[in-house]
C-alpha cells in the first residue's frame, strides 16, 4: 500500500451540503466525503453532527435523509425504513450514501419518518 | 428450573457476505453450516453445542427469532402446559425444523419477539475439547469470543397509554419461564414503571434482558470475554476493521460487566461483555436503579445515557 493510499489522497472527495427543514435557524453544513466512504463517516471524522447518527449499517433508520441533487451509489438499506417508493424519490439512509459528484441532502426528522 | 442458557440466536443481515466476515474475522466465530436457502450458522469457540448464531438474508435488519436450551426433553411438554395455560399460543415444531436441533416449542413473548425452546442440538465440541485442555485454542480470530452471553430485546413501552411490555414480559419470564429478576430499572411516580429489567436463569447476572422503546426490536446481542485486556484487544480488532463503535469500552452500572457496543455491517448492535460480574442467585436481593441515576447504570463511567442507548437498534 502506498503512502497516498495509506493516507486516503488520491481518492476522490466531494463537497457534502446538509440541509435541516427545522429548526429553521439551523443553517446548511457544509464537509467533504471521499467517494469511498459514506456520508457519516466523514461527518463524524470531523465531529460534525447535522445528521443523526446510529448503527452506520443501513438497519436502524435514524440517518434517514433526502438527497436534494447530485450523484452517489448506495450500499443495501433496510426496507423498514425507505420503502421502494421512497428510494425511487430520493430518500435513503446517510451511512449508506457514498457520493459521486457535489451533494446537498435534508435531514428527514424522526416525525416524519 | 430446567431453561439452562441462550441457545442460539436468529439475526438478518442485508449483504451476507460482509456480515460473515465480521462476525468471523471480527468477532471470531467459527462458520459451520451453510443451508440451501442461504442462511448461515457459526458457533464460537469455547461452545460444544453446533451453533449459536444464524445469520438470515434480508432486505432488513433485526431479530427472527431467539432460542433457549432446555436441560431435558420432558422439559418440553411441561412448558408446552404452562405456556399455554398462561393464555399464550404456542407450537411444537418437529425434529429439523431448526436444523440440528431436536423437537422444540415455538411461540411469541409479550413483547412480541418469536422464541423457541428446545432440548437438543448437534454436539461438535469446544475448540479444546475435553481430555487434559488447554485454556484456549491457537488460531483466534478478531475478538475470539468464549460463547452468546445473553441478548437485550427492546419491548413496547408507553406508559400514558398503559403499554408496558416490559413488565409484561418480565412476568411471563418469570412465572412461566422460571427466570429469576437480577436488576431493574423503575421510572415514573414512585418507581410504578419497570422500564428495564434484566433476568437469569443461571448463576449470570442475565441471560436475557428487556427496555422499554417505541416499537420491539432487538437491542444487542453479547458475547462472553474473560476480562478487561480481552475488551480493550476487541476493541482494537474493531478500529482495525473499521466497525462502527456505539459505546467505547466501559463498564455498565447494572450487571457490573466490561462492555462494548458496536454495530455488525448491517446495523445489529453486538456487545462485548467482559467479566462474570458476580454472582446470581434465585435468592440474591433484586438491585434497583432509578431514573435520575439510569445514566450510572447503564455507563458507569459516564453517568451520562448516549442517546443512541434508547433509539438505535433494528
Amino acid at each position: 500500500m502506498s503512502l497516498n493510499s495509506f493516507l486516503g489522497m488520491g481518492i476522490p472527495r466531494h463537497p457534502v451540503m446538509v440541509l435541516q427543514p427545522d429548526p429553521p435557524g439551523n443553517g446548511p453544513n457544509k464537509f467533504d466525503c471521499r467517494q469511498d466512504q459514506h456520508l457519516l463517516v466523514a461527518m463524524k471524522s470531523i465531529g460534525g453532527n447535522y445528521i443523526p447518527s446510529g448503527c452506520h449499517g443501513g438497519g436502524c433508520g435514524v440517518c434517514k435523509v433526502r438527497v436534494v441533487s447530485g450523484n452517489y451509489e448506495k450500499l443495501p438499506m433496510s426496507r423498514k425504513h425507505v420503502s421502494e417508493d421512497e428510494e425511487q424519490l430520493g430518500y435513503a439512509l446517510a451511512c449508506r450514501v457514498l457520493p459521486r459528484s457535489p451533494i446537498t441532502v435534508e435531514v428527514v426528522p424522526k416525525k416524519r419518518q | 428450573m430446567s431453561v439452562m442458557r441462550l441457545g442460539h440466536i436468529n439475526v438478518r443481515v442485508l449483504d451476507m457476505e460482509e456480515a460473515v466476515n465480521h462476525y468471523v474475522n471480527v468477532n471470531g466465530m467459527i462458520q459451520v453450516h451453510e443451508d440451501p436457502v442461504g442462511n448461515v450458522y457459526l458457533k464460537c469457540w469455547d461452545e460444544w453445542d453446533k451453533y449459536s448464531v444464524i445469520l438470515s438474508p434480508s432486505d432488513q435488519a433485526g431479530m427472527n427469532h431467539i432460542a433457549y436450551k432446555v436441560k431435558d426433553d420432558s422439559d418440553l411438554d411441561s412448558y408446552k402446559q404452562r405456556i399455554a395455560d398462561y393464555g399464550i399460543e404456542v407450537e411444537e415444531v418437529p425434529a429439523g425444523t431448526l436444523e440440528f436441533v431436536g423437537r422444540a416449542l415455538r411461540f411469541t413473548l409479550p413483547s412480541e419477539h418469536e422464541m423457541y425452546l428446545y432440548a437438543e442440538k448437534e454436539y461438535v465440541g469446544t475448540a479444546v475439547g475435553t481430555t487434559n485442555p488447554d485454556p484456549w485454542p491457537d488460531g483466534l480470530k478478531g475478538a475470539g469470543v468464549h460463547w452468546v452471553d445473553h441478548a437485550l430485546l427492546m419491548c413496547p413501552f408507553n406508559p400514558e397509554e398503559g403499554i408496558n411490555k416490559v413488565a409484561e414480559v418480565t412476568t411471563f419470564m418469570s412465572e412461566v419461564l422460571d427466570f429469576y429478576l437480577v436488576e431493574q430499572v423503575v421510572v415514573g411516580p414512585d418507581g410504578a414503571f419497570q422500564l428495564a429489567t434484566w433476568m437469569s436463569c443461571s448463576n449470570t447476572p442475565h441471560d436475557i434482558a428487556f427496555v422499554g422503546g417505541p416499537i420491539s426490536g432487538l437491542h444487542h446481542l453479547a458475547y462472553f470475554l474473560d476480562d478487561w485486556n480481552d475488551v480493550l484487544k476487541a476493541a482494537d480488532v474493531m478500529s482495525k476493521n473499521r466497525v462502527k463503535i456505539d459505546v467505547t469500552p466501559q463498564r455498565h452500572g447494572i450487571t457490573r460487566g466490561y462492555t462494548i457496543y458496536y454495530f455488525d455491517p448491517s446495523g445489529n448492535r453486538n456487545e462485548t461483555f467482559g467479566g462474570l460480574g458476580y454472582l446470581a442467585q434465585p435468592d440474591r436481593p433484586v438491585t434497583t436503579w432509578t431514573e435520575d441515576e439510569l445514566g450510572a447504570g447503564i455507563f458507569y463511567h459516564t453517568r451520562e445515557l448516549v442517546e443512541s442507548f434508547t433509539t438505535v437498534y433494528t
